[in-house]
């Protein structure tokens, strides 16, 4: 299918602005699929890895005006692919896209509608499949670039410290990955000690170099 | 109005593209680089240049200052400056100038579109471009202020196929809407004093920019050292510097990593 001028217009500018934002891959991430959903008219958004050792699995739903802060956390987040029975879509109101990370995690990325809204069109379909298709790093937790000073961390602290990252606090990273709030606090001990940091908007700025998230949304 | 629309692996390609410059490293040179390589990629282009034009009037000498290249070898670039220094260039460069006077707005064109194809493959200009292993090929500006251009050039080896609409309608899109590849990487009075340059004294500065020694500009034009460096002496004089390293730091450009 052809792309008219104009909506290849919005996709470059889109993908342009995520190019000169500062950050790491999650910032780009949050506001390229925010960009996207508003584009596309979806409401919210969610990710997921999927990963057949379930401790890896991660997900992520984030509501369209929401602030940044406040991700829903999937109500069960200790099983792998049973995740997804419970987020409350249909198909026909989700575009999918699907996406082999490695030999044994995958990752898929939903743009969503409430039930009670129009479905998508071929149109919105087709600019968002571009998108989260064509741009792998989209499924991505982290650039594939060696980070020495990453390969130690275990996957639960990996975990703490994307999320620590995302800026979510000690209540939601507990939420997020279903542990109690005492053992996050131990992990985030564990991430500052490494990281020689003292607090979390040092090891965002550390990462990161600018830690504010992006507000501008086309 | 007709609506232009890509074709399914053009879209691909771009937003492949834009993806890969998304990823780090986040320097600004780093990513102009990957783009604009990227562009000659997808529409298989074989030399780049982006720099500023700086009050370019149709049927006068372009005065410009390159701050990044890729795709020439030494020679290749200095043969380059030259070919711009030519006096025939200004006739060649004047139907986009007069473009730019009337619509202040981003304009992309490959040179067949302009009409003057016969008269430039006669022109001895023509055979300078040759000698340098490029022909003039998609030519991209953007106003930036009231006398400046952010300009990109695309090229082609000689005797390839001329450029498409579809190869201009893709640079177009990705240099138009790319808004950050405009917006810096010069120095800050956007090397309006330029123009008052001679021709031949641009070329030098071009080329002390680009960090050549001044034998090496003097074998490069075909001149005595001696009368390089009377020319080396004029560019200092104007700019107010006293070394080459001096003149390099003024045009510094981003973080540097350009400028050899």
């Amino acid at each position: 299918m052809d792309i008219e001028e104009a909506d290849m217009r919005v996709i470059v500018r889109l993908l342009g602005e995520t190019a000169s934002l500062p950050g790491g891959l999650m910032n780009k991430k949050l506001f390229l699929l925010d960009g996207l959903c508003n584009f596309v008219g979806s409401s919210e958004w969610a990710w997921a890895l999927i990963s057949a050792n379930t401790t890896e699995s991660l997900t992520l739903r984030r509501r369209i005006g929401e602030s940044f802060d406040m991700p829903v956390a999937l109500q069960n987040a200790s099983g792998p692919i049973v995740q997804w029975e419970f987020l409350p879509v249909s198909s026909a109101q989700a575009i999918c896209s699907d996406l082999a990370v490695n030999s044994h995690t995958n990752s898929k990325i939903l743009l969503l509608r409430e039930p009670d809204e129009p479905e998508f069109s071929i149109r919105e379909v087709h600019l968002a499949s571009l998108v989260l298709d064509e741009i792998p790093w989209l499924h991505w937790r982290e650039w594939k670039t060696p980070r020495p000073s990453h390969a130690k961390l275990s996957p639960r602290l990996q975990w703490t410290q994307d999320l620590l990252l995302l800026g979510l606090g000690r209540k939601e990273i507990a939420d997020q990955i279903g542990i109690s709030e005492g053992t996050v606090s131990g992990y985030i001990r564990k991430l500052y000690q490494y990281f020689g940091v003292n607090s979390q908007a040092e090891l965002m700025r550390l990462r990161t170099q600018e830690p504010a998230m992006p507000k501008t949304i086309l | 109005m007709t609506t232009q629309c890509f074709a399914p692996e053009d879209t691909q390609a771009v937003v492949n593209l834009l993806g890969e410059v998304c990823a780090p490293p986040d320097d600004h040179v780093g990513k102009k680089r990957r783009l604009l390589d990227g562009i000659c990629r997808l529409i298989k282009a074989d030399a780049w240049v982006w720099g500023l034009f700086v009050e370019l009037t149709p049927g006068e000498f372009p005065s410009y200052v390159l701050h990044l290249h890729g795709g020439f070898d030494e020679a290749q670039l200095a043969d380059y400056f030259l070919a711009l220094e030519h006096p025939e260039s200004a006739r060649f460069t004047a139907p986009m100038a007069q473009l730019l006077q009337e619509k202040r707005c981003h304009i992309t064109r490959f040179r067949q579109q302009f009409g003057f194809e016969n008269e430039f493959l006669n022109s001895e200009n023509h055979r300078i471009w040759q000698k340098a292993g490029i022909e003039p090929g998609i030519l991209s500006c953007r106003p930036v202020d009231a006398t400046t251009l952010s300009t990109v050039g695309i090229y082609r080896r000689p005797n390839k196929p001329s450029f498409t609409p579809r190869d201009s309608r893709i640079a177009h899109i990705l240099l138009s809407e790319v808004p950050w590849l405009h917006e810096e990487g010069w120095s800050a009075d956007r090397d309006s004093t330029i123009p008052s340059l001679s021709r031949r004294c641009c070329t030098v500065m071009n080329l002390l920019v680009h960090g050549r020694a001044r034998q090496e500009i003097a074998s490069q034009l075909g001149i005595s050292q001696h009368t390089v460096d009377g020319y080396v002496k004029e560019v200092f004089r104007h700019f107010r510097v006293h070394s080459q390293p001096e003149l390099i730091a003024r045009f510094h450009t981003g973080d540097g990593g350009d400028v050899p």
